[in-house]
């Protein structure tokens, strides 16, 4: 598969790169979906631009094999193996275009035999009429095209969705939140979130009650409070333990999410369960907000499995000696929120059911990539 | 040291430019490139019999080698070019190396192994690296045991500051705030150091030594001048980590009595006047540090590990490539490829590699299982380490031990908490291995024979006992000692407990002396320790009166000077005393010499005045009281000798009747169990006390 000779530095140059990727992805240097989403998509347009296939399986294979080299590294990061799955998609997508342009345009020897032939012969035979070998014999022919600039350009307009989707998101904060209503957010993690209120701060004038999400997001609950805070929005930072006597007050839970799983269901920042329940007894609308990169064609058959464990020290100092040996401490980082918890997600797509999230993931990833 | 260090500075070693880099660090590091030097060895001998076979930075932690969590972290500060030192088994070493993923172009930094096969200590290892000219910049000082997760772009930017500032900041330590008696610190080293507040610049440093007494530490006044808020602390896990400047390396070429990097050199810079130098310290108080540095902190920095202390550095972060590891909750870490029997039970903090197959009825907990291990039916096993491709056959059990590679060990046999079978031993059935025992078939200087009584008839392998203790200096054996010691995690608790209690009543019944500032219980245990001598002397100073019949006076005079010299309080006199003299009593009775009465008469109607100069007041006599209680509990006939004791210091006037009624009614003469039975014949007395009173009075 490998041409060899003049490409082998840049081969090793490339697969260099992928295993110091896979290590910042161990180590957590790459946190987050948005920022793994990205990265995922970055070296991917490396990869398909350094790649050579005379057959279009042959690069699906490729990118399968370096995607679970990936999902390995963070295996609870989902957006990386959405990302992927995404360009797997479009690659898909690509190919049967061209296959479909071809067998419409000049061959008028029945394309069906061809399809069905592609069936039965193996790739190599099928290779030299596809891929980048129709530079060769399709001087003439514009209909055999090299997918790779089709492909690339796919990939460079997934990134620019990545880049513009909080926007895109955003613009639709004036539909959602009334003017004097008070919303209570548990995510300040989440950058989507953020980028909504303050676009619809614009608009609107209402109050923010931020959760502060002991252990892990403390810190990031008072930046985000303070960037409300400045925005002019009426903003209040309250402890975990207050969100039900308050709930009554609050007119909607808007909440970031780290995934959204195929049942609608989602994994947000631990806490996030509690209080759409909460939400739930009094009938407070639960809406979500995410990009679509988030949304993931897993579905929740062990949820334990997608739940990442994080830093013990968070939540019991460790130079408390007598305690460190003595007691057991769990810190996971995400809660599951079943389905049944939200109420409307609304994504870069527009706003929809939970019940409707398989509908979006037939749509966006192929049945035979779910499992990389 | 001009010269020296001038020459140093001028040989700007054109480093090599690293193939392979992330981006991002390229552009940020272009000009400020870090070296890092790793010691690979650790030039003790704690991990023996285990690293007469491996270097101990190769050890397995969790299933991975320790040096891969040192990498780890290097990767993780953004150094840029490694520097590992090898000494003993470099061969090991360099292969490890060669054939690791840190030698790949993908690695974030170069690696570059040097030999010092000479050197026998970090000093050596340090004048080795400045004789080469290796050290460009600024580098960190590490050995290739720890573990940690501090983000050390803060640490790495407050020296850099401190070093624009002042060229003489030649050294930052990296410290990690811990509880005195923490499971991760290590129980042989602790240190105090003494900081400036504001500036964090260590101003003293002293090493404590556990089994010697230390009452004082001495600082120059100079100090005080200097700096007007010192913190004198030792609630530190110092693992060694230091960024250090060029200078290092070429003031250890300039003593070359240095060894120890910090009990002769940071000692010896902050103690010496003329070379102006200034040490400071980084205190971290979240994230993790550790240093593997003897059993105990192995056994430690392991569970740390596994309960996710060091996170991200956890076994399912599969740090090196062919590791599968995968979390359930209650830590529990399988990597892929394991068979496990339906019935067996496997519990929370457990890690257990591929490969590996445990039998019907087995239960492990809080263990580490290396890979292709085979465990048999009904084995338990808990808070053991065992490695890769270990045998166990059925009804074993092993508790707190390590096993290492390819040992085997015999149906129904036990190990010990504390014990070590190294490789390839071979254990038979139905024997036990004591926790002090340290089993290996290494045979490296003089063939040894198999010692049967160790591992049975069919068993293989032989005791090892540490020869080269003898010939190292006297602190060197102590901890030594104190590592093997302290590995047996679950007595040394129980001491430890003990041990602070004991300093913490004796806290509140009399007036310290001299406060450390931040006195934790480590400095009053070397204080107690010293208690304890006193208490020895004193009681050994009684006991030789009674025995050689010396005077009343001379005796007195004795127990005087010995409480000048140790500065030992009234409570530890009587201690001893009363320890001395109820020893004798209880020696009469139980010899059959005389009765209980006789005996408490005889010995008290001579010595008893020797407490006329020892108890004062009522709260003294309160104390006396309970004193011999308690010694009391220990004695055959103690409740006996207790009354009549009572008896004849009231006969004596040495006790007050008040005195005594106060003590009866004191809850701590009723404490617990032993001094309610000691007591038992006192309310009978003490009734007639009060009728004797009263009938005194009615007259």
């Amino acid at each position: 598969m490998l041409a060899a000779g003049a490409h082998t530095t840049k081969e090793k140059d490339l697969n260099a790169h992928i295993e110091a990727f896979v290590a910042q992805l161990k180590r957590r240097q790459i946190q987050g979906s948005y920022n793994v989403a990205l990265a995922t998509a970055q070296l991917l347009l490396r990869v398909v631009s350094a790649a050579r296939w005379t057959h279009i399986d042959q690069l699906v294979t490729q990118i399968k094999i370096l995607g679970k080299r990936l999902q390995g590294a963070q295996p609870r990061e989902l957006a990386c193996g959405n990302i992927i799955r995404r360009v797997l998609a479009l690659i898909r997508e690509e190919s049967e275009d061209t296959n479909d342009s071809e067998s419409g345009d000049g061959a008028v020897n029945s394309p069906l035999i061809t399809s069905m032939f592609s069936l039965l012969s193996t790739n190599d035979e099928y290779g030299p009429n596809r891929g980048s070998q129709s530079l060769i014999d399709g001087s003439g022919r514009s209909i055999k095209k090299d997918l790779k600039p089709y492909i690339i350009e796919g990939i460079q307009e997934l990134i620019d969705e990545l880049k513009n989707i909080d926007e895109s998101i955003a613009s639709m904060g004036v539909e959602m939140i009334h003017e004097n209503e008070t919303i209570l957010t548990p995510t300040p993690n989440s950058r989507t979130v953020l980028k909504f209120l303050l676009r619809t701060a614009q608009k609107r004038k209402f109050t923010v009650l931020v959760v502060e999400v002991f252990p892990n997001d403390v810190e990031k609950t008072h930046e985000f409070a303070l960037k409300l805070a400045e925005a002019g929005i009426e903003t209040t930072v309250i402890t975990d333990a207050m969100v039900y006597s308050i709930m009554g007050r609050v007119g909607k839970v808007i909440l970031g999410t780290h995934a959204v799983l195929a049942n609608g269901g989602l994994l947000a920042s631990a806490g996030a369960a509690m209080i759409s329940q909460c939400a739930n007894v009094h009938r407070t609308p639960v809406v979500v907000c995410t990009g679509l990169y988030k949304l993931s064609p897993m579905y929740p058959f062990d949820v334990e499995s997608l739940i990442e464990v994080g830093d013990t020290g968070k939540v019991l100092a460790f130079e408390d000696g007598s305690l460190v040996d003595k007691v057991n401490v769990v810190n996971p980082l995400y809660d599951y929120v079943p389905p049944e918890s939200v109420d409307l997600c609304i994504t870069n797509m527009g706003g929809y059911s939970p019940s409707f999230m398989y509908r979006l993931v037939l749509d966006h990833y192929r049945q035979e990539d779910v499992t990389l | 040291m001009g010269p020296k260090k001038g020459g140093q500075g001028n040989k700007a070693k054109v480093s090599k430019q690293p193939s392979q880099q992330n981006t991002t660090q390229d552009e940020t590091n272009q000009d400020e490139r870090l070296q890092a030097i790793v010691l690979s060895d650790s030039y003790q001998t704690r991990f023996q019999p285990l690293t007469l076979e491996t270097p101990r930075c190769l050890l397995p932690l969790c299933n991975t080698a320790l040096l891969e969590y040192t990498f780890e972290f290097l990767a993780l500060a953004g150094v840029s070019e490694v520097i590992v030192v090898c000494c003993a088994h470099a061969d090991q070493i360099q292969e490890y190396i060669a054939h690791s993923r840190w030698s790949n172009p993908s690695s974030p930094f170069t690696i570059e192994t040097v030999l010092s096969p000479e050197s026998v200590s970090v000093g050596d290892a340090m004048r080795d690296l400045d004789a080469k000219g290796l050290i460009t910049s600024d580098f960190l000082l590490v050995s290739g045991d720890i573990v940690c997760n501090v983000p050390f772009d803060k640490v790495l930017a407050a020296h850099r500051e401190r070093r624009a500032k002042d060229k003489n900041a030649i050294m930052t330590m990296v410290l990690r705030e811990a509880s005195p008696l923490h499971r991760t610190r290590a129980r042989a080293e602790s240190a105090i150091f003494v900081l400036d507040e504001q500036t964090n610049q260590c101003v003293h440093y002293e090493e404590i030594k556990t089994r010697k007494h230390m009452q004082q530490i001495s600082l120059d006044p100079e100090i005080f001048n200097k700096h007007t808020d010192l913190a004198i602390r030792n609630d530190f896990i110092d693992c060694h980590i230091d960024i250090c400047s060029p200078d290092v390396p070429a003031l250890f070429t300039e003593n070359f009595d240095y060894n120890h990097i910090r009990k002769d050199f940071v000692h010896g810079i902050l103690t010496s006047d003329l070379l102006g130098k200034t040490i400071f310290a980084h205190i971290v108080t979240d994230n993790y540090a550790a240093r593997v540095r003897s059993l105990q902190t192995y056994d430690a920095v392991s569970k740390d590990v596994i309960s996710r202390w060091t996170y991200p550095i956890t076994p399912d972060s599969n740090l090196l490539a062919d590791q599968t590891f995968q979390y359930q909750r209650g830590h529990i870490y399988k990597e892929e490829d394991i068979v496990l029997a339906r019935s067996c039970r496997i519990n929370s903090c457990t890690v257990i590699g591929a490969g590996t197959a445990v039998d019907d009825g087995t239960v492990i907990t809080g263990s580490v299982i290396g890979r292709r291990c085979k465990i048999g039916k009904n084995v338990s096993i808990t808070g053991a380490y065992i490695w890769d491709d270990v045998t166990i056959e059925d009804d074993a059990i092993i508790e707190s031990a390590i096993i290492a590679n390819g040992a085997v060990i015999g149906a129904s046999s036990r190990v010990a908490p504390g014990a070590i079978v190294s490789y390839n031993v071979k254990i038979d059935r139905n024997v036990v291995v004591d926790g002090n025992k340290r089993l290996t078939r290494y045979l490296g200087d003089g063939l040894k024979k198999v010692d049967k009584d160790a591992v049975g008839e069919h068993g293989d392998g032989y005791v090892y006992e540490d020869d080269s203790e003898a010939e190292e200096d006297d602190d060197y054996e102590e901890i030594v000692n104190s590592s093997g010691l302290v590995y047996n995690m679950a007595s040394l608790n129980a001491s430890d407990t003990s041990f602070s209690t004991a300093s913490a009543d004796q806290m509140h019944r009399k007036p310290r002396r001299r406060r450390v500032s931040t006195a934790s219980s480590n400095t009053m245990a070397s204080e107690d320790s010293d208690e304890d001598s006193f208490l020895r002397e004193a009681q050994a100073s009684v006991e030789r009166a009674i025995a050689e019949n010396h005077d009343l006076d001379i005796a007195a005079l004795e127990l005087g000077t010995l409480r000048m010299a140790k500065n030992a309080h009234f409570h530890d006199v009587r201690a001893a005393t009363i320890a001395a003299l109820i020893g004798r009593i209880s020696h009469l009775v139980n010899s059959n010499t005389l009765k209980a009465r006789a005996a408490v008469e005889s010995v008290l109607n001579q010595w008893g005045p020797l407490f006329r100069r020892q108890v004062f007041d009522q709260a003294d006599q309160i104390d006396f009281l309970l004193l011999v209680q308690r010694d009391c509990t220990r004695r055959m006939q103690g409740s006996s000798i207790l009354l009549h004791a009572i008896n004849c210091l009231y006969d004596q006037d040495i006790l007050e009747e008040d005195a005594i009624l106060t003590w009866w009614q004191d809850p701590q003469s009723k404490e617990d169990a032993d001094m309610v039975k000691v007591g038992e014949l006192v309310p009978r007395w003490l009734e007639w006390l009060t009728t004797a009173e009263e009938e005194s009075d009615s007259e």
